[in-house]
């Protein structure tokens, strides 16, 4: 399996689907490419987790998949937010916020 | 499988892109697979999502979504285990469906528990004793009578026979009919000079008048005598079976004061009444009791017995005079579609058992994925109760076939049986038999999971050898289990089937080839009404002119007549009879008037003295009214008895010569005949004295023409009719059917019984036996891998064979001899329907044995035969 140049951290995954997921109906491709595309190439989601991903999220009732058709005509499954989903986006933003600051002070505070 | 349509779906627009970008199709494909990785994993993990479930619910809907999935992808197993409870839920709902509307269900009619009827001395009530009845009891708030007699219609086109109901206005109010259109009786109605009106029955209705709404007002004629139609009784109004089997076509008021039916010993009349409240069945036979004593004071030729006691009005509620013994008879159905369930259950219990080794690696990531040993318990059982409902499905859609089957060929005799249909009840017991079900055979492999160490089935190969010999102990213990159920059931069906053909093997006491049978009914019981046959004189006549008349028919060889028939029960009445010199030895014997040539017509075989000659025929009419003088001579009648009341009463003398009295008859014994079976088969050894016809029966007004004939049967039952249309061409004549169609017909209910009882051990042995070989394969495939280590070290095919056959020997064994002791604890249970066979029949007993244990090895035997002969290399190679 061809690593990426970042691994991404356990539990941020979840959060960058849910981000994508904001502006609408968007098939599971699809957001491998946004996530790719918005870091710049920077982050490769890797194909084995992304659908166990979206799968857990699912059962969680974070996203509502639907069976539509992509942009090239092809039958896709379609995600969207629920509620619940954008509470947990807020909620996991929250404690990425968090957590990057707190990194921050521990690095500028070794210097 | 939508996961891998996505995923599908993603690699496919990976690879789109790839070619937009340049690359060839085929290796755009080949590095968008190799680009998205192993597909094969990335399912199993999203397929594991599935797995865990954090919600407590005992029945979430994920789970039974989940439980169909497994389903669509085992379909073998879900198949079979469909197919299996689908069988003895269906079975078992058909049985539960008869005896819920037999045994459980009210009768039709309003306040049906207070319905009750009664007769005199277990006939009909005459008369004035139900005036009697009627008017010197308290204890009934209503009271009816009713009274059937066929009659010929015509006036509506073509002419037809008739069931005439002829009731009391009282009957039908007691009963709770209604008219569906039009009016019902009215007290107008009843006195003797009244305009004659009927009441239509809705079948009668529809079926002769289309439905049409006018036909009140029309007129039909019932014997020469028009009648207005009043009414139509609504559809939904059925007369009790236990006063009249057959349908009732309309219906006539009773005159009470009808001449020629005031004697107290005309058991016409059948009754309906409803006990006033505050009365039971037992209080209000107290009161008949004290009634028929004191008419027994007022009456004593008529109500009083020989031995001083008074004649009895026997009470009974009308569901049980409905319903009488057969309580019993369907309780064994029901017992053994439950055994048969129970086998379908264990053969169910079974195959889960084999899934649930190769799901272990399943379970196990549930349990490592945080599900506790409940809510493994919970997904198992949920998925047995939807395979459990699934079969109930296939369970009511075979049931309401079965019922429909068991109403038409209701040849048990079982009444209610036209209404039994699958409704909303019997469904929602067959759901709960259903779920009932699933649990019953999901309980056991659920446990067995829910209790495993897991630990190990993680690894690759593991063999999980632990929990698969305690799995195997509970096979094991299935398999045995399955066999002593079979065992059972096959010989409660060998009991039957054994007791059957005994029946059939019965001597019937006489030649019942090439006979045929006849029904006359001329004119009415003691001449009321009839202009033809008013009189005992012309009935006499008849007779006679009748013999004469088909005895001139070609072919015929011999004939006879009787007031009825062998083989039919319930229409000959039975009486005291004793020696004149032995007063006190009294013998309740059946009275069978015949006339001279019947004995030679049926082939009755004498074993002395002499049959009817025609002069024992002519002589004064013997009528019970008619005081008898203690003369010798003319006098008496002559009698004939068979063999039983011969031993009976002359155990140590010839009886011929002999004199009988019964009543104020007197008679003298000419002959002694072999018994013959004048009711059904398996009532033998009955006391018949034979009396001459013409001298004691033309009060009635039935004969029973008996011919011995040579040729065709058809041409035959055409001259017959000829015969009798050539003295009076406005006499019916009824069905003709031959002396060997009546005695089978009187052997439909034991027949029906055994094929039943056949069909279901025959499902429930071969459940058993597929259980017994998929259980030796799994055993085989178990140890396929010691087995083929054996072989490649030498080991002969032989010892293999038979280190598996001894396993599934023990078990035979083990579960014949469970199944023979659970027999003979059981089979007492069929006793009232065996004939001539005891409930322990060694040879029954040991057939099945042998039969049972033969099929069980041959179902052990084909498996391991397989295993011996399989490639030692090749086992081991699978590994």
């Amino acid at each position: 399996m061809a690593k990426s140049q970042s691994e991404l951290l356990p539990g941020t995954l979840d959060m960058l689907v849910l981000q994508t997921l904001v502006p609408g109906s968007i098939h599971g491709y699809a957001i491998a490419k946004t996530i790719r595309a918005m870091s710049d190439n920077v982050l490769d989601v890797e194909q084995g987790s992304l659908y166990p991903a979206l799968f857990r999220m699912e059962r969680k009732g974070w996203i509502k998949p639907k069976w539509g058709k992509s942009e090239t005509g092809r039958r896709v499954k379609l995600y969207n937010l629920t509620r619940a989903g954008r509470r947990a986006l807020r909620v996991q933003e929250d404690a990425w916020a968090t957590f990057v600051q707190a990194v921050g002070r521990v690095m500028r505070g070794a210097e | 499988m939508e996961i891998r349509e996505e995923l599908r779906a993603h690699i496919d627009q990976e690879a789109a892109e790839l070619v937009d970008a340049g690359w060839s199709k085929r290796e755009a494909r080949m590095e968008a697979q190799r680009r998205f990785g192993n597909a094969e994993d990335v399912y199993e993990r999203c397929s594991e999502q599935y797995l865990v479930s954090g919600r407590g619910d005992v029945l979430s809907l994920q789970d039974v979504r989940g439980a169909l999935r497994t389903f669509r992808t085992n379909p073998a197993f879900t198949l079979a285990s469909v197919l299996m409870i689908g069988l003895g839920i269906g079975a078992t709902t058909t049985i539960f469906s008869v005896v819920d509307h037999v045994l459980l269900r009210p009768l039709p009619y309003p306040y049906a528990e207070r319905l009750v009827t009664f007769g005199k001395a277990g006939s009909g009530m005459p008369i004035p004793d139900y005036v009697d009845v009627r008017d010197r009891t308290r204890s009934f708030e209503l009271v009816g009578a009713f009274w059937s007699r066929e009659q010929d219609m015509t006036g509506l086109g073509n002419p037809e026979r008739l069931n005439v109901g002829q009731v009391t206005k009282a009957f039908l109010t007691t009963l709770g009919a209604h008219s569906a259109t039009g009016r019902l009786f009215v007290q107008d109605d009843f006195p003797p000079g009244a305009p004659r009106v009927v009441a239509l029955s809705h079948g009668f209705w529809q079926r002769r008048m289309g439905g049409d709404p006018s036909a009140v007002g029309r007129t039909l004629t019932l014997e020469g005598t028009p009648y207005e139609i009043i009414g139509v009784l609504e559809g939904e109004f059925v007369v009790p079976e236990a006063l009249e089997r057959d349908p009732v076509d309309v219906w006539i008021p009773l005159d009470l004061t009808t001449p020629f039916l005031q004697t107290r010993n005309s058991y016409v009349l059948r009754t309906a009444a409803r006990l006033a409240p505050g009365w039971t069945v037992e209080s209000a036979q107290e009161e008949l009791d004290g009634l028929s004593e004191a008419l027994a004071a007022q009456y004593p030729e008529d109500n009083r017995n020989d031995d001083g006691t008074a004649v009895p009005f026997p009470l009974r509620s009308l569901h049980e005079a409905t319903v009488r013994d057969f309580g019993d008879t369907l309780s064994i159905l029901m017992g053994a579609v439950v055994l048969m369930l129970l086998i379908a259950c264990a053969n169910v219990a079974n195959l889960s058992l084999a899934r649930s080794t190769e799901r272990s690696r399943e379970m196990a990531l549930r349990t490592a994925l945080g599900a506790g040993r409940g809510r493994l318990l919970r997904l198992l059982l949920t998925e047995s109760v939807v395979l459990g409902l699934v079969g109930g499905v296939l369970g009511i859609a075979l049931a309401v076939l079965g019922v429909e089957a068991f109403a038409v060929l209701n040849a048990g005799g079982i009444p209610r049986v036209t209404s039994v249909d699958v409704d909303w009840r019997i469904v929602s017991f067959a759901v709960a038999l259903s779920v009932f079900t699933g649990v019953l055979f999901g309980l056991l492999p659920a446990l067995r999971s829910a209790n495993s160490d897991f630990s190990s089935s993680l690894k690759e190969n593991a063999e999980a050898t632990t929990g698969t010999r305690n799995r195997n102990f509970i096979r094991e213990a299935l398999v045995v289990f399955e066999i002593a159920l079979a065992l059972v059931l096959l010989v409660g069906a060998g009991l039957l089937f054994n007791s059957f053909l005994h029946l059939r093997r019965v001597d019937p006491g006489f030649d019942t080839e090439h006979v045929l049978t006849a029904e006359l009914r001329f004119g009415l019981p003691f001449g009321w009404g009839s202009t033809r046959y008013s009189n005992v004189e012309a009935k006499s006549q008849f007779t006679t002119d009748i013999l004469e008349a088909v005895r001139w028919i070609p072919g015929v060889l011999s004939v006879g007549g009787s007031l009825s028939s062998p083989f039919t029960p319930g229409c000959c009445w039975n009486s005291t009879v004793v020696r004149s010199d032995q007063l006190a030895d009294t013998v309740e014997s059946w009275m069978r008037p015949v006339t001279h040539g019947y004995m030679e017509t049926i082939g009755a075989r004498l074993t002395a003295g002499r049959s009817f000659t025609e002069s024992d025929d002519r002589g004064e009419f013997f009528d019970a009214d008619v005081t008898a003088e203690h003369e010798q001579g003319e006098r008496f009648v002559s009698a004939i008895v068979n063999n039983t009341l011969a031993r009976r009463l002359w155990p140590n003398e010839s009886p011929l010569g002999a004199e009988l009295i019964r009543g104020r008859l007197r008679a003298r014994v000419v002959g002694v005949i072999e018994d013959v079976s004048n009711l059904p088969l398996d009532r033998q050894d009955q006391f018949d004295l034979y009396l001459p016809y013409l001298r004691t029966a033309t009060v009635f007004d039935r004969l029973d023409l008996a011919v011995r004939y040579r040729g065709s049967t058809e041409a035959m039952a055409e001259a017959i009719r000829e015969a009798v249309w050539n003295i009076d061409p406005d006499l019916p004549v009824g069905t003709m059917i031959t002396m060997d169609q009546r005695m089978s017909r009187s052997m439909s209910a034991p027949r029906f019984y055994s094929v039943l009882f056949a069909v279901f051990a025959t499902v429930a042995f071969l459940l058993a036996a597929s259980g017994i070989y998929a259980s030796m394969t799994y055993l085989v495939r178990q140890r396929k891998r010691e087995l083929g280590i054996r072989l490649a070290l030498g080991g002969k095919p032989q010892t293999v064979l038979r280190l598996v056959l001894r396993r599934g020997a023990v078990l035979t064994a083990l579960g014949i001899l469970i199944g023979i002791s659970g027999a003979a604890a059981l089979s007492h249970l069929l006793e009232s329907l065996l004939f001539g066979v005891t409930t322990t029949d060694p040879l029954t007993f040991l057939s099945v044995a042998v039969l049972l244990g033969f099929v069980a090895l041959l179902a052990c035997y084909v498996p391991s035969r397989k295993a011996a002969a399989a490639n030692p290399l090749e086992v081991l190679r699978v590994e």
